[in-house]
């Protein structure tokens, strides 16, 4: 860091420099939004940026995209996004995580972030990142735009988890819109056409300026616990700023009231140990499929697998009459059944959390893939120690 | 039955009403009536902040006088979920 590059910063009575260099932040979501949010922090000069996107890059995405050129098309929006970080400040370290964040970004790991900012097109990635940042007291800043408004919801989780999250505020029809994804209420419906939202570069640069601003707590000297959420709409010229509630029905944090800890361990089941509560419940990250079953048979087909990796069509690649498949999908077990059906067997899914006499504990299973990243340094060529 | 008389509009600020609503309505009963008598678009979620109080009333929240009082500006915002490959 050169003190010249940074000199205006320093001018600023309220400004840390320091403390932004310290800082290390992940953008899941490297789109419209995620672009302006990567180039304010790179510009800022923040230590580190680890940025998580599944997607390539398209023509349609360059009127939104101030990272991205038309040289850029087809290749990975977190990759590209990475690399133009370290050509706008060569002291930022930024890492590229060309792939789903709900796999690749452990709770181990995303303990060591100071925010997260989650600048995605779709709820269920949302409730995910809010989940992840809820467990970990992870500090979380949402995003959402359309052609004409901004919305920045922020949840401080580092300095509180008992005023509300994300899902506290969702409204039920959510939920009913998520549902209609999918069949048998977890199989992806292959025939679902998604909406696109009309956007511009100008609700785009609203949103991260303020989900940015507010996010680093830039010249908040007190930050407050209470979620916040500011809404702006860029024509009327308008910003309202709400304070968030948390909802006693909420199916995020009322499940898990406190902090439960995060232990590490094997996929592998195995036979339950003597002294362990056999009836204690285990709740999933996500949905199983645990087996099928054809009417008119005796015989269940154990699959044991997120149900999230199949669409609706399986039953039609399992028997001749899709009608007369029974697939049975939980995300809820014993630890007796759990070790005694599926004894040998992988856990499918990120997490589990078991309720037991001693209270919740969460169970993260070894396997993530974010130390896969793509680290970038100044020449823009990936770090192979990354 | 108790009342109150309160003023809903929507975000945009281009549909606004003055209404006397029981207390035991709920902000979801609020959002439901925007939608239905605004014809807002129903492909959209919606939220509800009261703008005099800096608060947000959830769904299923009555509008008891702890949440909203006579006068208060009611707002129902869309809940915007584009931002990353629209």
């Amino acid at each position: 860091m050169t003190d010249a590059r940074y000199h205006r910063h320093s001018l600023i009575d309220w400004f840390s420099q320091e403390a932004l260099v310290r800082s290390k932040v992940a953008v899941v979501g490297a789109g419209a939004v995620g672009n302006e949010v990567i180039k304010n922090l790179a510009l800022l000069g923040v230590g580190e940026i680890h940025i998580f996107d599944l997607d390539n890059i398209e023509e349609h995405n360059l009127t939104r995209s101030v990272l991205f050129r038309d040289a850029d098309i087809g290749q990975a929006k977190a990759t590209v996004a990475a690399k133009r970080v370290m050509e706008l400040d060569r002291n930022v370290l930024a890492t590229a995580i060309p792939g789903d964040f709900w796999e690749h970004l452990s709770l181990s790991e995303l303990r060591t972030f100071d925010v997260v900012f989650c600048c995605v097109d779709n709820f269920e990635a949302r409730i995910r990142c809010n989940m992840l940042c809820y467990l970990t007291g992870t500090d979380f800043v949402n995003t959402g735009i359309d052609s004409r408004s901004a919305l920045v919801e922020l949840y401080p989780f580092s300095l509180s988890r008992m005023t509300g999250c994300l899902e506290c505020n969702l409204p039920a029809t959510v939920y009913r819109r998520i549902a209609e994804r999918y069949s048998c209420g977890y199989l992806r419906k292959l025939s679902f056409v998604e909406r696109k939202i009309p956007t511009t570069i100008i609700t785009s640069t609203a949103v991260a300026s303020l989900a940015v601003s507010r996010g680093l707590r830039l010249g908040a000297d007190d930050a407050e616990p209470i979620p916040q959420k500011f809404y702006m709409d860029t024509i009327a010229g308008t910003l309202t700023r709400t304070e968030l509630l948390r909802a006693d029905a909420c199916p995020c944090c009322s499940r898990l009231s406190g902090t439960p800890p995060i232990l590490w361990t094997r996929r592998e089941i195995e036979s339950l140990s003597e002294g362990v509560d056999g009836e204690a419940t285990i709740i999933t990250s996500e949905p199983i499929l645990v087996s099928y079953r054809i009417v008119g048979e005796q015989q269940e087909h154990l699959v044991f697998d997120r149900a999230s990796a199949f669409s609706s069509d399986f039953p039609v690649t399992v028997a001749s009459d899709p009608g007369t498949v029974e697939l049975e999908i939980r995300d809820q077990f014993t630890l007796r059944e759990l070790t005694k059906r599926f004894s040998g067997r992988a856990m499918p899914c990120k997490f589990a959390t078991v309720f037991g006499k001693a209270g919740p504990v969460i169970f993260e299973f070894f396997g993530g893939r974010h130390e896969r990243g793509e680290n970038h340094h100044s020449d823009g060529r990936p770090d192979p120690q990354g | 039955m108790s009342e109150v008389k309160i003023i809903i509009r929507t975000a945009d600020q281009t549909r606004k009403a003055e209404v006397s609503l029981a207390r035991s309505s709920t902000g979801g009963d609020v959002i439901q009536a925007a939608v239905d008598n605004w014809s807002l678009p129903s492909d959209t979620d919606y939220s509800l902040v009261n703008t005099s109080s800096g608060k947000a009333v959830l769904a299923g929240q009555a509008l008891g006088e702890d949440v909203v009082q006579d006068g208060n500006i009611l707002e129902v915002q869309p809940v915007l979920v584009a931002g990353c490959w629209d």
